[in-house]
């Protein structure tokens, strides 16, 4: 899987400047700590109209993506961006 | 104050927002694992009661057909006993998994309750001798009454804690996997990965294009088209959550799947029907148009049911679900990893930025494989290699009745469940989300998915769908 994670992403390097944001840093501030993420499956439910209808945010397609208060948005546990919230420095909203 | 959710009080008890449902632990956080633990514990039993001369039979009680109210009322209340049995059985077996998937036992046992009580119902009405006159085939009744229970009567939402729609059908469908022979699989497998890829294909690229011509945006546009391509709403969840989607367009999305999903489970079957399509014919175009697991199966049954009761119709009632599954489970759920991943790397290095990013990780493509499909090849291997000594005729004489038949009594309950879920947690006022422009978008495809999936089943690849037998 690395190796051809590796492969792919030299093959796609030229289009790497046009992502959204920079990946400094992102390693250490993925979604997945930050207190705008929540992927608990009742709240998914709750907030996207239609999903238990046809479909289930306990199912393994989800895998672990949740949804981004900050910017309303999916996203999964790996993604990055600039406003990211440590759970454990959670103060005051910005 | 930030927007979103955040902005609004999010109204669940004690959430838990960052609980990881990955690696070892899916296996009791995710549906998928518990419908592989409780269909593969049901065809393990079968075969262990096989293997020692007795039958799941008593369990798996169901009514037996009728032509006046008293033989129903005396059937029912002669095997009464059976029948809370059975009601106990998946009640508790229910109840174990769905608490540990964060489920509340006190709002699941009131809703199975229910859910039960009218699957009985309707179960009995498909039994009778005139069902078929009438067009109340079971799947048909399922949805219809459960429309009419939340959208007239309407029900707590807490209910929706019973009404698992994507939990009962991946039971059926491991349970399924026990009908139908391996060889089989490995024989019609490549025949339907590749007409399904071609409609997948062909759909998706028809809903994105005709998206952007309609100025939607490119996240949107991939989530629309999967959701038409793929899987329906799992896959618009999945492909949503891997590009980095707006969850309002993600509702839209769905809400627009389910609209064109609730009106195939009626148009497909309606239009085989009228053409006297062949069984296993009919399920292959279901399985390639169809844009749910859940409705598509509602579908197919109703279709199959249909097969030995209105002339014209050639094939058996198990090829119209073989064909269905073969189609949508083999051809097109298990890509889903796939699309997720492809698009995501589209997503990251071509498409415009987004506040949010990442690095699309292949790793990706296990995380979202829909695992119940193991479930369903497993089930398949064992049964194939319980009864790899017997010839045809012994294995419907003697092992058919008592090994496999009880699995598919109880697989029908399972998909009643499902298909009365679906119209219980279907609600008209949520699919006002659909918007104009994603709706015109996704009905094109619609178009182009059903012509050139009935093309491809009737047409190019009928000889392989006809023909599919044990």
């Amino acid at each position: 899987m690395r190796m051809m994670s590796f492969f792919i992403h030299r093959w796609i390097g030229r289009g790497s400047e046009r992502q959204a944001v920079s990946s400094q840093n992102h390693q250490a501030a993925s979604c997945a700590d930050c207190r705008h993420f929540l992927n608990d499956p009742h709240i998914l439910e709750q907030e996207i109209a239609g999903l238990s209808s046809l479909g289930s945010a306990r199912a393994s397609v989800r895998a672990d993506d949740g949804v981004c208060a900050r910017y309303d948005r999916l996203t999964t546990r790996r993604f990055w961006c600039r406003e990211h919230f440590v759970l454990q420095d959670a103060g005051p909203e910005a | 104050m930030p927007k979103g959710l955040a902005a609004r009080e999010v109204t669940v008890e004690e959430p838990s927002p960052l609980r990881s449902t990955s690696g070892w632990r899916e296996l009791w956080l995710k549906e998928d694992w518990w419908a592989i633990w409780l269909g593969l514990g049901l065809v393990l039993a079968s075969c262990l009661f096989y293997a020692q001369g007795v039958s799941l039979k008593w369990i798996a009680v169901t009514p037996a057909r009728w032509s006046t109210f008293e033989q129903l009322i005396n059937d029912v209340t002669s095997n009464s006993t059976r029948y809370l049995a059975q009601f106990g059985f998946w009640l508790v077996t229910f109840s174990v998994a769905l608490s540990a998937l964060g489920l509340k036992a006190r709002h699941f046992v009131p809703a199975f309750c229910l859910l039960y009580a009218f699957s009985l119902l309707i179960f009995a009405i498909g039994q009778w001798d005139q069902a078929s006159r009438y067009n109340l085939e079971p799947p048909l009744v399922a949805l219809l009454v459960g429309l009419a229970l939340s959208n007239l009567i309407g029900l707590p939402r807490w209910l929706d804690d019973g009404f698992r729609v994507e939990f009962y059908v991946k039971i059926g469908i491991v349970l399924l996997g026990a009908t139908l022979p391996i060889a089989l699989i490995a024989w019609a497998g490549p025949i339907a990965i590749l007409q399904a890829s071609i409609v997948s294909v062909a759909t998706y690229l028809v809903i994105f294009w005709s998206s952007r011509w309609f100025g939607i945006d490119r996240r949107f546009a991939a989530t629309l088209g999967v959701g038409g391509a793929v899987c329906g709403v799992s896959a618009a969840i999945a492909i949503s959550g891997a590009v980095g989607g707006r969850k309002q367009d993600t509702s839209i999305a769905i809400t627009t799947v389910i609209v064109w999903a609730i009106v195939m489970i009626f148009a497909l079957p309606f239009v085989a029907r009228e053409l006297s399509l062949h069984a296993g014919v009919a399920g292959a175009w279901i399985g390639t148009s169809e844009f749910a697991d859940a409705a598509g199966f509602a579908a197919a049954q109703a279709y199959g049911n249909l097969v030995g009761k209105v002339s014209g119709i050639d094939g058996t009632s198990d090829q119209t679900l073989w064909a269905f599954t073969l189609m949508k489970v083999v051809g097109r759920d298990v890509w889903i990893g796939i699309w997720a991943f492809v698009l995501a790397l589209v997503a990251t290095t071509r498409w415009e930025a987004s506040e949010t990013g990442h690095k699309a990780d292949p790793a990706e493509i296990w995380r979202r494989f829909p695992k119940f499909v193991l479930g369903f090849v497993v089930a398949s291997l064992l049964i194939t290699f319980v009864t790899r000594d017997l010839t045809l005729a012994e294995y419907n004489g003697a092992a058919a009745p008592v090994l496999v038949a009880p699995l598919k009594d109880l697989r029908t309950w399972t998909f009643i469940f499902c298909f009365l879920s679906i119209g219980l947690t279907t609600r008209f006022k949520e699919l006002i989300y659909a918007g104009v422009r994603p709706f015109a978008a996704f009905s094109i495809g619609v178009v182009v998915n059903v012509a050139l999936g009935f093309i491809l089943s009737t047409v190019l690849f009928a000889s392989y769908w006809q023909s599919l037998t044990r």
